[in-house]
């Protein structure tokens, strides 16, 4: 079926291009063609920094030319279709729930690309309409139109996606479709209103649970309707207003979950009255519902400014706050969250430093208003960025959160179970050469619960860069590893440390480009899990080889051809059954008419 | 102690409403003129008299490959109505106007004063002059509160104008002396990419594919969905704008409209609100999707930041011998993490 309605694609294009009357594709006029190139024997002592096509030319006496009267009678003008079409094999062995995890490639014969843009009104319409794999498994639509010279504009999309659960068990595949479109009209040159409606419909199939038995979490079937309104542009002098409604409608055919029914509006506007002072504020209420429950309510607010106090000097205010009223819920006691924070910046020379706090602050009362508890959680953080010779350029930040007031847990064990301490900080390096570039990163967060002496906390370094050899051939390479670390009260085995694995990602690739008609590329990725895995399940100690050589050339005429070769190995030592090797080799050839 | 819990909440609310009233007096008080002279590249236009907006077809003499590439641009469109004043018309609404362009063109120390050169401006500069027209989306002020606006990065580091191809070769058929656009930096290219062509196409006059671009200098990032479990971006089921978004007024719909976190516009099913919440994972206290997951890459199923039972373990720290048989959510107990209906320990949705 797939092959029968590829088969008619191509037919039907074929078709299409018959009656395209597109002209071949113009281009512009050569340099020694143009009147102009005669003129320009004093080019270079226009000065020696002209950019590229300028040094092609350059008039020297009849300028500005009489209206009509130039060389360059009108723009050129390129409608064109291109067609991008190739064969593929997975060439797969193994579990093909995990090769199609996240998407399914194409298979067999297939229309990779089918680009149309034709010509509407000279310069005044333009549209754009893109299909992908239309007639496989995956498939994708764009478009894009603009209507009075772009007064009325619009975009939309398209789309179809089989994936799956990653389990040894066979299953039927998760799908999801969708589409959108967004449409926008400019009122004025400065103010605008835009509609954008989505739909998703999503089918998930989960694993089924393993040997402890029980029930697994039900498939679902749902579906969400998104719509939203903006108004939005100048407003005042120097002010900028929005003004947004949305509405959001999900509902779950399995009846797992009830209907929720979300509508919310909002109104923003940011005013600077001076060059140095800026205020932007915010207000929003929504509402949720549930069939047979009583109505949700959250308002939300915020006003944050910054002030240039002098010429390297700035300071920005924050302050938001959420009020929740939440009657169907019974234990998040929230009623009311505040946040209000500070950030000075200042720019030294070669250097530009941040310093801030942040102050946070939950306020919980039962659903019988009777009052809990204020966590409330204080946030310091700095930055510093700068060179520190010419080629080099560093970048150090971090932050220190403390929670006070920490609230007590309702479960067997009162102690709290929120962080108390979190912090973090991190470091990046990177230098570029004229060549070379290249950067080394370095991060270390740390979690603490000092009521249930728990701890957590990780290393993470990133080492890379691009050696641009010739102009046509690059080198990138990168090598990332993560180290994690926990600790807790209850030190018998399988404890907390024991499933925070380390893990490895490095990546080399070679660029070739040359010259400019064709480019090759050949990619490598390893990852690696470290992991103890103590229940022996899957998923834990994986490692995955990904090697993708990919080619194109380009004929004169923009005909071009591809090929992509993928050998990928995974494999899990653990569980075997979630291995697979594939080859996947996928050829292509585009035409453009 | 209730009452010094409401004085706090009191005083928190007012302490940065009076800060920032104080220096808006104090800046206004203190103040010259209110708005300081236009500098370049506005005072091209604030000072240009319509003798100083030639004919476009001029610009093309010397510029005939960018005014080709222009042409097919998705840009072109908006620049060609005629009912626009001059200063927004063509070639010359981004260059400034091109009579003092040419006059000067031949002084040493020409040109750049008199025509704006988007290779040589500096990132405000370019964001100025972008800002004239694009005053819908974005303003000046916007731009110069972002983080981006702060690391000089500017309109054309992700934008480009002047349309090429995939193969950096431009619409009139000419071939650029170096990859202008950088669209060739492997730092955000992924392995898996290439077989998988169902791709969302690119925004208008975006320079590359978003993960690319993204990853030119968010390479650690980029990194992160080589993981073995990751977001499907590399998959292009999804871009890096769908949770990010650098243009920060049209975040106004992230930040007021969705109850909880952005991740429950694709994952709708753990929105809630339930009855019976997760607490501290449930963006009420704690720090939400975060508390749990890494949200671009892991190497833990479900982009957990631990695996399997470990991750209950950071909380629920005296459940470290409780039935050990499995993943906590997986033995058919805790069947719902983010959330029951029925349930408060979670054991079905």
């Amino acid at each position: 079926m797939r092959t029968l309605t590829t088969m008619g694609l191509w037919i039907w294009l074929a078709v299409a291009c018959g009656a395209q009357q597109a002209p071949a594709p113009q281009t512009a006029p050569p340099a020694s063609q143009t009147p102009s190139k005669t003129d320009s024997s004093s080019a270079g002592q226009a000065g020696s920094q002209q950019s590229g096509d300028q040094a092609a030319s350059g008039n020297q006496t009849g300028l500005p030319p009489a209206p009509g009267g130039g060389p360059v009678k009108d723009r050129p003008l390129h409608p064109f279709l291109l067609l991008d079409g190739g064969w593929s094999n997975w060439n797969l062995t193994g579990n093909e729930r995990k090769f199609r995890q996240y998407a399914t490639p194409p298979q067999d014969w297939f229309l990779k690309d089918l680009r149309y843009r034709p010509l509407i009104t000279p310069q005044k319409e333009d549209l754009f309409v893109s299909l992908k794999d239309i007639g496989q498994t995956d498939y994708r639509g764009d478009a894009r139109l603009a209507l009075e010279y772009g007064r009325l504009y619009g975009r939309g999309f398209l789309s179809e996606n089989k994936f799956f659960d990653p389990t040894t068990f066979v299953i039927d595949p998760s799908e999801w479709r969708g589409y959108g479109l967004l449409a926008s009209q400019a009122l004025t040159r400065d103010f605008s209103i835009s509609l954008d409606y989505r739909d998703d419909e999503e089918r998930l199939r989960f694993a089924p649970p393993g040997t402890a038995g029980g029930p697994a979490f039900p498939d679902l079937s749902q579906s969400n309707h998104y719509w939203d309104l903006l108004a939005s542009g100048k407003l005042g002098g120097r002010g900028y207003a929005g003004l947004s409604f949305v509405d959001n409608r999900y509902s779950d055919h399995t009846g797992t979950f009830p209907d929720v029914s979300t509508q919310s509006v909002g109104l923003s506007y940011l005013w600077t009255p001076l060059d140095t002072v800026g205020v932007d504020a915010g207000v929003s209420r929504m509402w949720i519902s549930e069939p047979d429950l009583p109505a949700n309510r959250i308002d939300r607010s915020a006003i944050s400014g910054d002030v240039e106090i002098g010429p390297d000097t700035n300071l920005q205010l924050a302050f938001q706050r959420q009020h929740l009223d939440l009657p169907e819920v019974r234990n998040a006691w929230v009623r009311d969250n505040q946040e209000g924070s500070f950030l000075l910046s200042h720019h030294l020379p070669g250097w530009n430093l941040q310093v801030g706090m942040r102050f946070r602050q939950a306020y919980r009362i039962r659903g019988d208003q009777s009052f809990v508890d204020t966590p409330h959680w204080t946030t310091l953080q700095g930055r510093l960025t700068g060179r520190i010779y010419s080629h080099l350029r560093l970048n150090v930040r971090g932050f220190y959160e403390s929670l006070g007031n920490s609230p007590p847990s309702v479960l067997s064990d009162p102690q709290s179970l929120y962080w108390n301490l979190r912090d973090s900080v991190s470091a990046r390096l990177d230098g570029n050469w004229p060549n070379v570039s290249g950067y080394v990163t370095y991060t270390h967060q740390h979690e603490r619960n000092s009521g249930r002496q728990t701890e957590v906390s990780g290393d993470l370094y990133t080492v890379g860069g691009v050696w641009q050899m010739t102009p046509a051939l690059s080198l990138f390479g990168e090598f990332a590893h993560e180290s994690w670390y926990g600790r807790t009260l209850d030190t018998s085995f399988p404890t907390l440390g024991n499933f925070l694995p380390d893990s490895r990602i490095g990546v080399v690739e070679l660029a070739w480009n040359l010259p400019r008609r064709l480019q090759v590329s050949f990619n490598y990725t390893d990852f690696a899990t470290y992991n103890d895995n103590p229940l022996l399940l899957p998923d834990g100690n994986t490692h995955g080889e990904f090697f993708t050589l990919s080619g194109s050339y380009q004929f004169r005429h923009g005909e071009s051809i591809g090929l992509v070769f993928s050998p990928w190995a995974y494999s899990d030592a653990v569980v075997g059954t979630m291995d697979y090797n594939t080859a996947v080799i996928m050829v292509t050839g585009s035409a453009r008419f | 102690m209730r009452r010094r819990e409401t004085l706090r909440l009191i005083l928190l609310m007012a302490l940065p409403l009076l800060l920032l009233s104080g220096l808006l007096v104090a800046s206004i008080a203190t103040a010259g003129p209110k708005k300081k002279p236009p500098s370049f590249p506005l005072i091209l236009f604030s000072q240009a008299t319509p003798d100083d907006y030639i004919d476009e077809r001029a610009c093309a003499r010397c510029h005939a490959a960018s005014a080709a590439s222009m042409a097919n641009s998705p840009h072109a469109p908006y620049m060609q109505d005629p009912h626009l004043a001059l200063g927004f018309q063509g070639c010359q609404a981004c260059h400034g106007p091109g009579g003092p362009h040419v006059a000067h063109r031949a002084e040493a120390d020409h040109p750049y004063q008199y025509v704006i050169s988007y290779t040589r401006a500096k990132p405000a500069e370019i964001a100025q002059a972008c800002l004239r027209c694009h005053n819908d989306t974005l303003t000046l002020d916007h731009w110069r509160r972002t983080g981006h606006a702060r690391a000089n990065v500017t309109c054309t580091d992700c934008h480009q104008i002047h349309w090429r191809d995939r193969l950096g070769k431009d619409q009139a058929g000419t071939q650029g002396q170096k990859d202008p656009a950088g669209i060739l930096d492997p730092a955000g290219k992924l392995a898996r990419t290439p077989v998988f062509p169902a791709q969302p196409e690119p925004k208008a006059l975006l320079k590359a594919d978003e993960p690319t671009l993204c990853g030119r200098c968010h390479q650690a990032e980029a990194n992160e969905f080589r993981h073995n479990f990751h977001h499907p971006v590399p998959e292009g089921r999804m871009v890096c704008s769908d949770c990010h978004d650098p243009h920060p007024t049209k975040d106004l719909r992230k930040r007021f409209h969705t109850f909880k976190q952005n991740c429950i516009t694709c994952h709708p099913e753990v929105a809630g609100p339930f009855v019976y919440e997760h607490d501290p994972v449930s963006d009420l206290t704690g720090d939400g999707c975060l508390e749990c997951h890494r949200p671009h890459g892991s190497s833990n199923p479900r982009l957990l930041n631990a695996f399997s039972r470990g991750l209950c373990l950071q909380c629920h720290s005296d459940k470290a011998t409780h039935f050990t048989g499995r993943t906590c959510w997986q033995a058919g107990c805790h069947a719902s993490p983010h959330g029951s209906n029925h349930d408060v320990l979670f054991f079905r949705p």
